[in-house]
């Protein structure tokens, strides 16, 4: 493939200025194969730093940080951290700051466009170069598989207990503080604040105010991560007067890291304290996490907050609610014989989607997912105690484009190698 | 153009919708807020192992404090029939209970009478299945129990003589702990310690950091031509080499005393040394001794079998101390080790831990 281009781009060479229109001589530094020289070896660069940097952040983040993002300020530490563990550094040197570097999203589409002007320039369609026609049709595809995947692929978990049912989905990698209410005709009103206002408030100190909101909110503390603790540190000064962490202390934990061998995710938490949404008293402080939306039955707080209510707050998983409800009629977890060892976990659910006038039953297990609207539900996880069953729900609509692309790459280079060995055996005979 | 086009939708990708607060109306979140609480249960176990030259046997029945209480008369009689016929075991069914053949890890499974769904699980492992301590432990932590210490485990076992099996049951009653979700998948806690041919809990991997301090206080008198090497060997306190046979190995480990015996280890060696496993029943007794200058004893080990290389001669010495059990192990070609063996053993009478 390489001689192919090379022969191409040396045909270039030399040939006189006129001969090729203003939009071509344009476009020629574009399409330099320096440039595309450059461009991977840059990649290749991102990505070490890329995977470096998961030793101690979390995966999600280095793939916004590193991977979706036009340029990144790569830290000294991670090169620091190489030479220590593989060149023996001094573990005492400290290298701070760091360096700005094209972030993954403008190198693809700066490889993107170098394969694309290239193809204008240099390129003349013939049956003979159809090979590698095909081969870079497969590149971009591949590359707009992953654009597909990231921008409108969704992988969310519906938590279910034996009998239960839902209608929403938890996109764990967010999360929300939400207030809820009961209205009198047994639904409930929500009004949600996302993490990243509660994050912004913390840093800025602003007080956060909405029309729908029952109150005003001061954040005082977010942590991306934490542990709750059931003693008190020396020396800790309780910022809650309410609720649950009148018993429990936050402790901000480091975020959980790409690398962590038990693939532990991150467990919010926050101190909110709340204000009357009218006189901007304060009416308390309340801890709030994740983590106590672990426990069955879930953890959850009441705050008075003056006209209406009972109001509910908790810090939860982002929602995303579905016009079709499932009801985890059984869950069974089947073991070795004589061991612990897990030999089948199961859903029986009930499946009703008035929009679509589907109702009926499934059975969900590993390696047999359910689908349905686009969805596919894997059975993921079983709760403490096989008291309810966790579903992996996942759309994406890219999913095809992988597969079609591979195929498109291994027929482009089939072409290709066919069409050189078949140049070679004329040659030959 | 197609180049505007894609810098247009390339610049305009990855926006993601800007947070907002919002509000809406849905139905209310019973499913989460009404969970079971996932407890322990109440449970009994009965138990029984079998230790021979060969294989190592576990007849269990778990359930139900009454059910299983109700079945221990049949349990004992079972036990009571168990017989040796060559590398097997063979059993007389008490009334009523069925058997079935096993697969993978379980040699049979036998389903008792009633409704109660109890079953006593038959598994037959390879050499060595772990002490009996460690076994013991297991099946007391699937009861939520505390782990015994070595001295403790007469009380809590049973040993009977049976058709000239000894035969070492246990009752115990508990709490069981619910069963862990998929995040568990491919734990082995329903498993012996080290089973089917993986080195017995007596791996040097154990090592406490009260055996690592004592390695301080080691103390003893190299023989002429041995001396201190430079080599790291993992979990040794100390590696030794004699001038002139370069292929002798001599390590100085200490493991931590709990969980660990001497049967384990020596059984561990004779397996790196291709050689059958004895009945750790019996197997101390038959070691020869040496008093060491400390005072203490060491039992001493001299096996002879196969090695990744050829043929491979092990000299041990094993010294029981409160803080760490310690192994003094010599590697080597069989002709080279002939030529230490008197090193090895004036090496072994100088050894004092200060």
């Amino acid at each position: 493939m390489d001689n192919a281009l090379h022969s191409d781009a040396s045909a270039d060479v030399g040939a006189p200025r006129g001969a090729y229109p203003t939009w071509k001589r344009l476009l020629r530094p574009l399409a330099s194969l320096r440039l595309t020289v450059v461009l991977f070896a840059l990649s290749l660069i991102l990505v070490f730093y890329g995977t470096l940097a998961q030793k101690e952040q979390d995966v999600w983040d280095v793939v916004n940080e590193y991977f979706w993002s036009w340029w990144v300020l790569i830290p000294n530490k991670l090169t620091l951290l190489f030479l220590q563990v593989f060149f023996n550094a001094s573990p005492d040197a400290s290298w701070g700051l760091g360096f700005w570097f094209p972030g993954g999203k403008l190198l693809f589409w700066a490889l993107l466009l170098n394969l694309v002007a290239a193809h204008m320039v240099r390129f003349r369609f013939s049956w003979g170069r159809s090979g590698i026609l095909l081969i870079h049709a497969g590149l971009v595809m591949m590359m707009a598989g992953e654009f597909v995947t990231r921008e409108f692929a969704e992988e969310n978990v519906m938590t279910l207990v034996q009998g239960g049912k839902s209608s929403f989905l938890e996109i764990t990698r967010f999360n929300e503080l939400a207030f809820t209410c009961p209205r009198p005709d047994g639904q409930v009103d929500t009004v949600v604040i996302p993490q990243e206002i509660l994050a912004s408030a913390t840093r800025s100190g602003e007080i956060i105010e909405n029309e729908a909101l029952p109150c005003r909110v001061k954040v005082l503390q977010y942590a991306s991560n934490c542990d709750l603790l059931e003693k008190f540190p020396d020396g800790f000064e309780n910022p809650a007067t309410e609720g649950e962490g009148k018993t429990l202390a936050l402790k901000a934990m480091p975020p959980v890291s790409g690398v962590d061998p038990e693939q532990r995710v991150n467990m919010p938490g926050a101190y909110v304290q709340l204000l009357d949404k009218s006189s901007g008293q304060p009416l308390g402080t309340w801890l709030v996490s994740t983590l106590f939306q672990l426990t069955r039955p879930v953890r959850v707080q009441e705050v008075k907050l003056g006209e209406g209510g009972p109001w509910k707050v908790a810090l939860r998983n982002r929602r995303s609610y579905r016009p079709y409800t499932i009801t985890l009629d059984k869950f069974t977890h089947d073991v070795y014989p004589g061991t612990n060892t897990p030999l089948n976990f199961q859903s029986d659910v009930r499946l009703e989607d008035p929009s679509l006038g589907i109702d009926r039953v499934s059975v969900i297990k590993m390696n047999e997912p359910m689908r349905h609207a686009g969805e596919t539900f894997y059975q993921h996880q079983a709760l403490a105690g096989d008291s309810g069953s966790v579903l992996q729900v996942v759309r994406n609509p890219g999913w095809t484009l992988p597969y079609l692309s591979c195929a498109v790459v291994s027929l482009g280079m089939l072409v290709h190698f066919g069409a050189t060995l078949m140049r070679y055996m004329r040659r030959q005979a | 153009m197609p180049l505007v086009a894609l810098v247009a939708l390339g610049f305009g990708s990855g926006c993601q919708e800007k947070a907002k607060i919002s509000s809406y109306t849905n139905a209310p979140d019973a499913n989460l807020e009404a969970g079971p609480a996932a407890e322990p249960t109440p449970a009994r176990t009965l138990a029984a192992a079998v230790y021979r030259p060969d294989a190592t046997w576990f007849f269990k029945l778990m359930g139900d404090p009454e059910a299983v209480e109700a079945q221990k008369k049949a349990f004992d009689d079972l036990v009571s029939t168990l017989k040796a016929t060559g590398a097997n075991l063979e059993w007389k069914l008490p009334s009523g209970w069925t058997e079935t053949k096993g697969q993978g890890l379980r040699y049979a499974t036998f389903k008792l009478p009633g409704d109660s769904g109890l079953e006593v699980a038959v598994n037959r492992f390879e050499g060595v299945a772990g002490s009996l301590l460690a076994n013991v432990n297991r099946w007391r932590g699937e009861l939520s129990l505390e782990d015994l210490k070595e001295a403790e485990l007469p009380q809590a076992v049973s040993d009977r003589k049976v058709n000239d099996l000894t035969v070492h049951v246990v009752n115990l009653a508990g709490k069981r702990k619910p069963r862990q979700g998929m995040g568990g998948m491919g734990g082995m806690s329903g498993m012996p310690p080290m089973a089917r041919n993986q080195p017995p809990v007596g791996q040097p991997g154990q090592v406490t950091s009260g055996a690592k301090d004592a390695a301080e206080k080691l103390a003893y008198k190299l023989p002429g031509g041995w001396r201190e090497s430079d080599k790291k060997v993992m979990f040794a306190a100390r590696v030794l080499e004699v001038d002139g046979v370069p292929s002798v190995k001599v390590t100085l480990s200490p493991l931590k005393p709990e969980g660990n015996s001497v049967a384990d280890n020596v059984n561990r060696w004779r397996g790196q040394m291709a050689l059958t496993p004895e009945d750790p029943t019996t197997l101390e007794k038959g070691l020869a001794r040496e008093k060491i200058a400390g005072g203490e004893e060491a039992l001493l080990v001299d096996i002879s079998g196969k090695g990744p290389t050829g043929p491979q001669r092990l000299l041990g010495a094993i010294v029981r101390r409160p803080e760490a059990l310690w192994f003094v192990k010599l590697t080597g070609d069989p002709s080279e080790v002939a030529k230490v063996r008197e090193g090895f053993s004036e090496l072994v009478r100088t050894l004092k831990f200060n």
